[in-house]
Parts: C-alpha cells; structure tokens; sequence
C-alpha cells in the first residue's frame, strides 16, 4: 500500500518529529509555568474571589431568611475558572513574544523545531499547566463544600471540567496575538485592548437595550441592531464567549449545548493555531532590531 | 558535509546573499569571514533552515536544508554570539531540555561528557543566566556537541571574550575538528581565523570574494608584493640598480636591506635577483612579506568596493 506523502515526504515521517518536538517544548513550558510565581498569584486571586462570592450567598441567603440555596457554587466556581482563563490567556500572550525578545526562541528553531511543533508544543503545555490549576480549584472547592456544608452540584463539578475544552482556544488565541504583536510590551497591549473593546460592545449592546424604543422609528433601533451584529461577531471571535457558553449550557445540563460549543472551540483552536505558526514562518524567529 | 549552490536572499530590493557557493569539508575548519553587513549571518541562518533561500540551494550531509525537514537540523550543532539561556534553570537542566529535544541516547552520561570536554562539570548545577560571557559561550558549545553533530556551525563564538576565554573556545574547537566534525566558524577576530581555520572564504557585499586554504588567500591579492632583499654591505649603493629591474615599482634602502615593491610575479623577483647578481650585488637572503589575513581581508573587501564603484561609475 502506497503511503500517503507531503512536502515530498512520508506523512509519518513529517508528523513524527513534530510530536517529539511538540511534546518536549509542552512539558518544557508546563514546568516554566508552574515554577513561576504568577500562576500561583492568579490561582490565589481566583480562590478569594470564588470565597467572596459564596461569603455574599450566605449573607444573601441569611438577609432573605432562605434555608436552602439552589446551587450555590456555581458562580463562585464560573467567576474562578473566569480569572484562571484570563490568566491563561496573558500568559499565552506573553509566551512567545518574550521568547522572540529572549532570544530563546531562535536557540530552539536551530534544533528540530518548527512552527507547527512550537505552537502546539506551547498549546499543550499552556493546558497541562491550566488542567493543574482545575485540579487545585475542584480540591478547594470540595473542601469549601465541607466547611459551608453546601453541595456541590455535579453540574457545577462538570462545569469545571469543560472549561478544561474550552482552554485551548483561550490559549491558541492568546499565541496568535503574541505572534501577531512580535515584541512582549505590544502583545500585552493588544491583549488588553482587544478584552477592553470586547467588553466595551458588550456593555454597549446591554446598555442600548435598557433605553426604551419609542415607535418604529426611533433611532435607537438601528444603534441597537447595529450593536447585536458586532456583539454577535464578538462571540465568535472571543475565546471567553466560548467559555461562557459552554459553562452556561453545563449549568443547564444542556450537554448538546456543551457538545457544540466544545465542537466549535476546536475548530477555532486549530484555526487559530494554524494562524499563529503561519505568521510565525512569515515574521520569522529572530528577534527584531531595535 | 555542507554545499552551497548559488545560494541567494533578498530583502526587498537589496540583495542580502547573492549567489553563494561554497563547500565545506568533514574534519575541517572553515573561517567564514565579511565585514558587518555583508551577509554572513543571513547566509548562516539558511544553512540552519531558519530562513529560506529566493534561489538556489544548501546541503548537509547529502540532505537538502529546508523549514520542513526536521531530521536534517539534528545534523548541525550551531552557537550564535549571544547565548540565550532560560532564566529557571540550571546548567544540567538546559542541558537536558536540548537532550530530550534531540533525542539523545542516554542523556546524562553524555551530559556529563559535554560539560566535562567544556571545562563546566564544576558548574553544573549552578543558574545558566548567572554564568559569565565566557562561560556562556562554553555551555552554547556544550548545547552544540550534545547530539554529536557531524556539522557546527559558530556564528562569532569568541565575540566579546576576554584572552583566555577566545584560547579555551579555541581549543574546544580544534579539537573537535580533529574529532572530523565539519567546523563552519564565522568570526570577526580574524586573528582567530587565521590560527584555526583551514580554509577562509571572504564574503563582501552578499558576494563571495575568495574560497581558498587559509595560507594561500594572499595570493588572490591584487597589485604589488615587498620583497626584503639583504645584501653583503650598504643596501643604498644598490638602489639605482634594482630601480632599473622590469618590474619594480619602488625601493628603498636601510642599512643593509632594500625593500622592494614589485609585481605579484616569480618572473620579477628572479629578474631582480639576476639583475642585482650581474652588478655585483651579493645576495645574502630574499623574502617576501608575509600578509596578515587582516591584511588580506581589508585589501580584498576595498578593492571590491572600489570595482563596483568604478564599475557603477563606468
């Protein structure tokens, strides 16, 4: 049987190489990310605020007189696996950019390294490191559970486990700016400036839709129409739209809802990455002159 | 080990590396010389597969070099000027992350190896970011010989290093060359060259000037060569003489020496060793000046300058 062949050369001799390369630099960046104070920082943030959330439940829930609240992890677990994905995706940012600036990255392309290799070397260890902190939050959380004496629905433990699909795209889409942006400082920047926009149309769009229409006419309408196309196009294009789809459809139980969306994430991730090692070969290794 | 076939890079309109070609030898050390600019690292950076050629083409080891082709880039081990180390680890981590990227075969026993033909076995567990350039420069060697390359290629590995560090990398890298690595060794300090490399090529503007043995790039000189002629009395009283010899541009005379400039032709320095024989001159030694490769490199890369001046102003 003939065997299927690109760039003139066996298929599996192209992909084999890749994997090692990919595997190696995936570990390599697991153990950066967990040797580095930050993540730790951002696991520690998230835990407070997902302690503060349930804090306010029960102050809630005390005032109201309730006796029993319907799964009250929820929001405490999707606001910490919010911060730890917003971490995840800076750190995406950050990754390649710095390594460009370094110099490192130029080290490992002299070696059996290539662009494809790299990012999804970095993908997998951006998700390892990510998988890690998950396994953090579930411990505190199950011993959150134990010291409220609230339940922790299975729905919210499985909330927590598709955020785990759902990090790819977070990661492939922080790489793709990184590379986009070149040095360390813009990519940070532009990081920012898209999150900032982002949430900007988000709140514009809710905004337009609190302002009372008055008749057909109104020019408030074709403001607010305008604002529901961008923000539309933003849950594409935002990787914590994903996030929040697939965590609202497992809070739900609507796992055909959470079977799509992680369907689509993928497709972004591998866009996205396809992207990213792309601009990669065209912009080059080197670090730029000053 | 490595062939080049008009090999060519541009970047816009300016043409970085303009049809090179040259072949290195296994067991030898090539010095890759070129003013600033002229092209040696875009050239470097293709042999590597980290840029690609507009035309023409490079070989390792019978394998052609392309961004695709993974296994052919376990065939070079190469060092850049600037070591660019991971802050996180250690000597022995760097070191083990290359191996495991490289596939080495039982990687802490040629770990132990490297570190040790390097001079840094002492330092092994000591941060990579907190080592001297010098000390830097060993361990970008050491990442270079872990996976027993049969090509290295050094982009400026003695750059910035103090006299003992440029003797030490020196003989780290001779020694390999008697192990039959193929040494490609791009470098500034042309003194370096000079002592190392077995054959010198002269890169200038994105054009190779000369591909030769180290000794023999002097021969490519244009123009006149000194000769020093020592003479049995007072040189002066011979001067008239040797002025009227075919082919001698200029003399002078001190003590018992003349120094005489004349064309790069054996024809010439035999007819003024004839001429000054039948007017009675004795001989007592005739040599000529050596060129420094310094020499050399600057004549050579001003008298390329000045063609395509004249040939842009014709």
């Amino acid at each position: 049987m003939k065997r299927p062949r690109l760039f003139g050369r066996s298929v599996g001799l192209l992909l084999r190489p890749r994997w090692h390369a990919a595997l190696v630099i995936a570990s390599r960046e697991c153990q950066a990310l967990l040797r580095a104070p930050t993540g730790y920082v951002a696991l520690v943030l998230a835990l407070l605020g997902a302690g503060w959330l349930v804090d306010n439940q029960l102050e809630g829930a005390r005032a109201a007189g309730l006796l029993v609240l319907d799964r009250p992890f929820q929001v405490p677990m999707f606001g910490a696996i919010l911060i730890t994905s917003v971490f995840l995706a800076v750190s995406a940012v950050v990754s390649v950019a710095r390594e460009r600036e370094r110099g490192t990255l130029e080290v490992l392309f002299y070696g059996p390294v290539d662009e494809i290799a790299y990012v999804v070397g970095k993908l997998l260890g951006q998700m390892a490191a990510y998988v890690a902190s998950v396994g953090v939050l579930l411990v505190a959380f199950l011993l959150l559970s134990l010291a409220s004496g609230f339940i922790l629905s299975a729905t919210t433990l499985l909330g927590l486990l598709v955020s785990i699909g759902t990090a790819g795209e977070v990661v492939a889409f922080g790489l793709l700016l990184s590379v986009l942006a070149g040095r360390l400082r813009s990519a940070v920047l532009l990081f920012f400036g898209i999150a900032t926009l982002f949430v900007s149309i988000a709140v514009a769009y809710s905004v337009a839709l609190l302002v009372p229409v008055e008749g057909p006419t109104s020019p408030i309408l074709p403001v607010r129409n305008a604002l529901a196309a961008i923000n539309a196009l933003v849950s594409w294009i935002s990787p914590f739209a994903y996030l929040e789809r697939a965590l609202s459809a497992a809070a739900l139980g609507a796992w055909g809802g959470v079977a799509t969306t992680l369907s689509e994430a993928m497709v972004y991730t591998l866009a996205a990455l396809v992207a990213a090692a792309f601009i990669l070969r065209r912009r080059g290794v080197r670090p730029r002159e000053e | 080990m490595i062939e080049t076939r008009g090999l060519t890079k541009r970047y816009g309109k300016r043409v970085a590396v303009d049809g090179v070609s040259l072949s290195v030898r296994s067991g030898e050390i090539y010095g890759f010389l070129g003013p600033n600019g002229a092209g040696k690292t875009t050239t470097i950076l293709m042999l590597l597969g980290i840029l690609r050629p507009d035309s023409g083409d490079a070989r390792i080891g019978g394998e052609r070099v392309s961004a695709n082709n993974l296994d052919m880039r376990r065939l070079v081990g190469a060092v850049s000027e600037t070591q660019h180390l991971y802050g996180d680890l250690s000597i022995v981590e760097y070191l083990a992350f290359f191996a495991r990227l490289y596939r080495v075969d039982h990687a802490t026993t040629r770990i132990e190896t490297v570190l040790d033909e390097v001079g840094l076995s002492s330092r092994a567990g000591d941060r990579a970011v907190h080592l001297s350039r010098g000390l830097q420069q060993k361990l970008g060697l050491a990442r270079a010989l872990l996976h027993d390359p049969p090509v290295l290629i050094l982009d400026e590995p003695v750059s910035g290093l103090d006299p003992h560090g440029i003797r030490e990398v020196r003989e780290i890298i001779v020694q390999e060359r008697a192990r039959g690595r193929c040494i490609f060794l791009s470098s500034h300090v042309l003194s370096e060259i000079e002592r190392t490399a077995d054959r010198v090529a002269i890169l200038h503007r994105g054009r190779l000037l000369v591909e030769d043995a180290t000794a023999r790039v002097r021969e490519h000189l244009p123009g006149d060569v000194e000769v020093e002629v020592q003479v049995d009395g007072p040189a002066a009283s011979w001067l008239d003489t040797v002025l009227r010899v075919p082919g001698v541009r200029s003399a002078t005379a001190a003590d018992e020496t003349l120094v005489v400039a004349m064309a790069r032709d054996p024809g010439a320095r035999r007819a003024l060793s004839v001429g000054l024989n039948s007017a009675g001159a004795v001989i007592v030694g005739m040599r000529e000046r050596q060129t420094s490769l310094e020499d050399a490199f600057v004549t050579l890369t001003d008298e390329s300058i000045h063609t395509l001046v004249g040939g842009a102003a014709g």
